[in-house]
């Protein structure tokens, strides 16, 4: 780096691009990919009966559904507390606490297939 | 349910078949394929879809595209004529008006319409042009500076 340079502006090596519009995010590239999206819980604290997902799983354009049944894997930032999992199991312990997750071919259908998922709570005390 | 949409892109004519609910973002991204406007917030907040419809700067993401029927819309891939950097783009390149790049076009647009209407804006009138423009990296000093250069350039 020459000395002369300091207190100069450096233009950027991509800011012509930056500037045209040209620069490619990840939201710009056309990937096919599907599209996520997690559904929460509105209690603070609940007891999780029933999580039906078969409407959701019917629909045309929806990959994948998921609930805390297919993820009996606990995790957690310490090794001594490895009591987490990333979707509720048998009861909500927060408003919006994940319960389930959809993959779908766009976010519309994604959202729908959200609004399809039946959940049975039983609220319990705070 | 889709119908035929006509209006301008850039100075190109179109028609294409369009859902009547689609937005005006969705349509320029996926479906003319410019995806140089950006979806921020996807709310109407943070300027980053900022386009030019009839010349003035409106939020891309609120708009509906049928809204735009034998509407003139401008993105930033239509400033740069023949591959040269419109005097704004130039501005925010010269200035490093641009860090990320994500609020740049939306930036630059807003820019665009405000010097379309006041060729000689000073800075209180940048402020409010760019007022629903939001950028998380360099903050609004450079950009106020970008603008002030293109107006005199």
């Amino acid at each position: 780096m020459n000395v002369g340079r300091i207190g100069a502006r450096t233009p950027l090596v991509d800011g012509p691009d930056k500037v045209a519009g040209k620069a490619l995010f990840s939201a710009d590239f056309q990937t096919g990919a599907l599209v996520g999206a997690i559904l929460r819980g509105t209690f603070g604290h609940a007891e999780l009966l029933d999580v039906d997902t078969g409407a959701a799983r019917a629909m045309p354009g929806v990959r994948a559904v998921i609930t805390g049944a297919d993820c009996d894997v606990p995790f957690g930032v310490l090794p001594i507390a490895e009591n987490e999992f990333p979707l509720a199991r048998e009861r909500v312990r927060y408003r919006g606490e994940p319960i389930a997750a959809v993959a779908a071919v766009d976010a519309k259908t994604a959202r729908a297939a959200l609004d399809a998922i039946k959940i049975s709570y039983r609220e319990m005390p705070v | 349910m889709k119908s035929v949409l006509g209006l301008t892109v850039n100075g190109r004519a179109r028609e294409d078949a369009v859902a009547y609910n689609a937005l005006l973002i969705d349509y320029l991204r996926e479906h003319v394929g410019l995806s140089g406007t950006k979806m921020g917030c996807d709310g109407g907040e943070c300027g980053a879809c900022t386009v030019l419809i009839d010349g003035a700067a409106r939020l891309s993401c609120i708009t509906l595209a049928h809204g735009c029927a034998g509407r003139h819309v401008e993105t930033v891939e239509g400033l740069a004529a023949g591959g040269r950097l419109s005097p704004v783009q130039r501005a925010f390149h010269e200035t490093l008006g641009a860090q990320c790049g994500y609020c740049t076009p939306g930036m630059i647009m807003a820019a665009e319409g405000l010097l379309r209407r006041d060729p000689d804006p000073d800075a209180d009138a940048i402020r409010a042009a760019l007022g629903s423009n939001i950028c998380r990296c360099t903050g609004y000093v450079k950009i106020i500076e970008a603008v002030r250069q293109a107006a005199a350039s």
